[in-house]
């Protein structure tokens, strides 16, 4: 009886849970969906109230307008180029810094390791003038490392790290040294592996925050050609102007790539996010 | 001790005094009364600085790139483009000047952008020729890179007429009596109205209200509520500096939104609006249209609700009109109506201020790009130029003769709506004084003012607790600034 109720209950909870999740994911969805659609519409589909989500016509001028009239192809060339650098980068130096952190001991150890956590509480848009200052000393105005130079150290992803490869048990290390294994070999076979997961989740999330930055490039690029989408798009949209449709067209090709990334990482993203940060 | 006490107090006092009774300072006379007076470059004022001397031949002697950092973006940026190849196929090859034009942003974005480089000093990578806002030149007023357009007018004997300016927006973009730059993109506010929707509730089109009085029985009759939820607005708008703007000095001489000239005598020291009794009279009137519950107070760019039929009227820029007129006619959903931007009462004046944003000059100690941007404003002021920029946004011309030529008269004569410009150039004449101003933390201060008027708008506190907290949060960041400065 005990166990016919209960099992009845995980059934029902396994099913609430499930419509609730699709019924929030339908939530979240929506504005995508609304903007790649709101894409296909003319002027004159734009202006109705109560507005409609699908156009009346499915036709290909905005997309036709923006890939043609504008260098969108080069924004998002440029666009990927600084994130895919970014990315790297980042996974790069933050999970040496973390296998640091994690494995060797030394002295301001957790001094250091809070110092650079600790730079997270800082808002970027605090540093966004004195960055500007630096980049510009250095010259690196208009240039792709200009652009990108500020997002190769993540703070985030130093700890993030860092409890994961103290997950990694450190007898599993001692005994790996007394096979021969030295720390870089450790870190390449054996912490990287593991954390698979966590690389994928990380670095997709961070290649998307940085796609999706704006003002940054804005500052330190006054050349057309080393412009980002974002920065492409604002100059697509104006105030007065209620047709949106060329807006939402380009915003629906920059989200091709998203999408695309994306799906192919989606099993790992949700495996990382529950796994990353918990010290089991 | 206590003594000690006391006269550390009067001590305070009297500097806080002083700090009140001081008049408006432009950069040069608070040099003189500075006390210490560093040797910071920054004390290296506008008009004080070292200058770029200018040669009496007005021409670059070497092929010269003139950068144009601007805010313009969507459908009148197609349009400054057309204006920029033409100007480099044409009267810029023939001297050597290309100009570069590059976006950089909302306003807001763009004056962080530049506030930036002027702090690097990295004359390099500053601009030659830049479109700023009310908030964007108030920040840069006093740099020791801006150029006062005013010395090559006087110096160029083939340059501007000043009369052919629109005089209301000259004063716009005029600082301690001199022009700093030139009215290139400056509007109005004005009422855009559904004529459809007037018909529709049984008012005439043709004459729209005038009064705030009058604007709150049209926004009740066009207002449609099904029990509780409005489907139909009759008015969308937010209460913005740009309306103030023209709201408060119409209530006749002595009212003003800040002293020291709205900011172009010097940096203002004091809100005045709060002071005057401009903003009680004005809140009062507003309460009349706020009171018929058919007023969407918190939207900040009515255009696309206005567009769609979900507001029957909204306050707007002259900017806008070339766009949403273009808009109504494409998609034939609206008879649109123009007319001016409403009184707030009977004894209040016709005028409307001026608004928006101006080309300013920058200094890069490059003779060559200054004649270059220089050559290129006189271009714009040419008035084939300025007509055409005016029929595609809508925002003033440069030069005023653009007004009588004949493609402006055909496109008024096929689109009537135009004519409203006329209307507020003749009701406006002689009122130079209704300017947006210009003043430390514009975009803070605006919307302060702005959150404080929605707490009105709900009914979360009343006219008195409105303007004194606006005065309290005003005068802070007006404080704030001219200690730190």
């Amino acid at each position: 009886m005990n166990i016919f109720t209960r099992r009845y209950w995980n059934k029902l909870k396994y099913y609430f849970s499930s419509i609730l999740s699709v019924l929030l994911g339908l939530i979240i969805i929506f504005p995508l969906i609304y903007a790649i659609f709101a894409g296909f519409k003319d002027n004159v589909n734009f202006d109705i109230y109560p507005p409609t989500i699908l156009p009346d016509t499915f036709q290909l001028n905005n997309f036709i307008y923006v890939l043609t009239k504008t260098l969108i192809t080069r924004y998002m060339l440029n666009s990927f180029i600084i994130a895919i650098t970014a990315t790297v980068v980042r996974l790069i130096l933050s999970t040496l810094a973390s296998y640091a952190f994690a494995f060797f001991k030394f002295k301001g150890k957790n001094f250091f390791f809070f110092f650079i956590v600790g730079t997270m509480m800082i808002p970027s848009e605090a540093l966004l003038i004195s960055n500007y200052l630096t980049i510009s000393e250095l010259g690196l105005l208009d240039s792709y490392l200009g652009v990108v130079c500020v997002y190769f150290v993540s703070a985030t992803q130093v700890f993030m790290f860092r409890q994961n490869f103290l997950t990694i048990s450190g007898s599993l290390r001692e005994a790996a040294f007394i096979d021969g294994c030295n720390d870089l070999q450790f870190y390449s076979q054996i912490c990287i592996p593991v954390s698979k997961p966590v690389i994928t989740a990380l670095g997709l999330s961070s290649f998307i925050s940085v796609w999706n930055t704006y003002l940054w490039p804005l500052l330190v690029t006054n050349r057309e050609e080393m412009r980002t989408v974002q920065v492409g798009i604002t100059m697509l949209s104006s105030s007065d102007t209620a047709a949106k449709g060329h807006v939402f067209a380009a915003v629906g090709i920059i989200l091709i790539p998203m999408i695309v990334l994306f799906g192919i990482s989606q099993r790992n993203i949700v495996h990382g996010i529950s796994s990353g940060s918990v010290k089991g | 001790m206590k003594k000690w006490k006391k006269q550390l107090s009067f001590l305070m006092i009297l500097t806080m005094l002083s700090t009140a009774l001081a008049a408006c300072g432009t950069p040069k006379e608070d040099e003189k009364g500075a006390e210490n007076a560093t040797e910071d470059q920054s004390k290296d004022t506008a008009k004080e600085g070292e200058k770029t001397e200018i040669g009496d031949d007005l021409v670059p002697t070497e092929p010269t790139e003139v950068t144009f950092w601007h805010s313009i973006s969507g459908d009148k940026e197609i349009v400054l483009k057309e204006i920029v190849d033409d100007y480099n196929a044409g009267p810029g090859a023939e001297i050597g000047v290309t100009v570069n034009p590059i976006f950089q942003g909302s306003y807001d974005e763009f004056s962080t952008k530049l506030t930036a480089s002027l702090q690097a000093g990295d004359t390099e990578n500053l601009p030659d020729l830049v479109q700023l806002s009310s908030k964007g030149i108030f920040d840069v007023k006093d740099s020791k890179y801006i150029y006062f357009v005013q010395n090559l007018l006087d110096k160029d004997p083939n340059g501007i007429d000043p009369a052919t300016f629109n005089a209301a927006s000259a004063a716009y973009c005029t600082y301690d009596g001199d022009l700093l730059g030139v009215p290139f993109s400056t509007s109005s506010i004005m009422v855009y109205y559904n004529k459809d929707h007037f018909t529709e509730a049984g008012l005439n089109p043709e004459a729209p209200p005038t009064t705030l009085a009058e604007l709150a029985d049209a926004v009740k009759k066009l207002t449609i509520k099904n029990g509780d939820k409005i489907e139909r607005y009759g008015l969308g708008t937010r209460l913005r500096f740009f309306i103030l703007g023209t709201w408060v000095p119409s209530l006749g001489e002595g009212h003003a939104m800040f002293n020291c000239e709205n900011g172009r005598a010097g940096t203002p020291k004091e809100i005045n609006m709060t002071k005057d009794g401009s903003l009680e009279t004005i809140l009062t009137e507003w309460n009349k249209v706020l009171a018929t519950g058919g007023v969407e107070y918190t939207d900040a760019a009515p255009n696309e609700s206005f567009l769609s039929g979900y507001y029957s009227m909204m306050f707007a820029s002259t900017s806008s009109l070339a766009t949403v007129l273009a808009q109504t006619e494409e998609t034939g959903t609206m008879n649109l109506g123009v007319t001016e931007i409403t009184k707030v009462n009977d004894s209040s004046s016709s005028a409307t201020g001026i608004g928006g944003s101006a080309l300013y000059m920058f200094d890069r100690a490059n003779e060559n790009s200054i004649l270059g941007a220089w050559d290129f404003i006189k271009y714009l002021a040419t008035p084939e130029v300025s007509a055409k920029w005016y029929m595609s946004t809508g925002y003033y011309p440069m030069n005023m003769e653009a007004m009588e030529s004949e493609e402006v008269k055909a496109l008024t004569a096929e689109h009537p709506q135009y004519e409203i410009i006329n209307t507020i150039l003749e009701h406006s004449a002689g009122y130079t004084n209704y300017t947006e101003p210009w003043i430390p933390s514009f975009t803070d201060t605006d919307s302060l003012v702005q959150d404080e008027i929605i707490k009105l708008s709900d009914g979360s506190q009343d006219i008195e607790t409105t303007i004194a907290n606006i005065e309290t949060g005003a005068t802070q960041k007006l404080n704030d600034y001219n200690s730190a400065n």
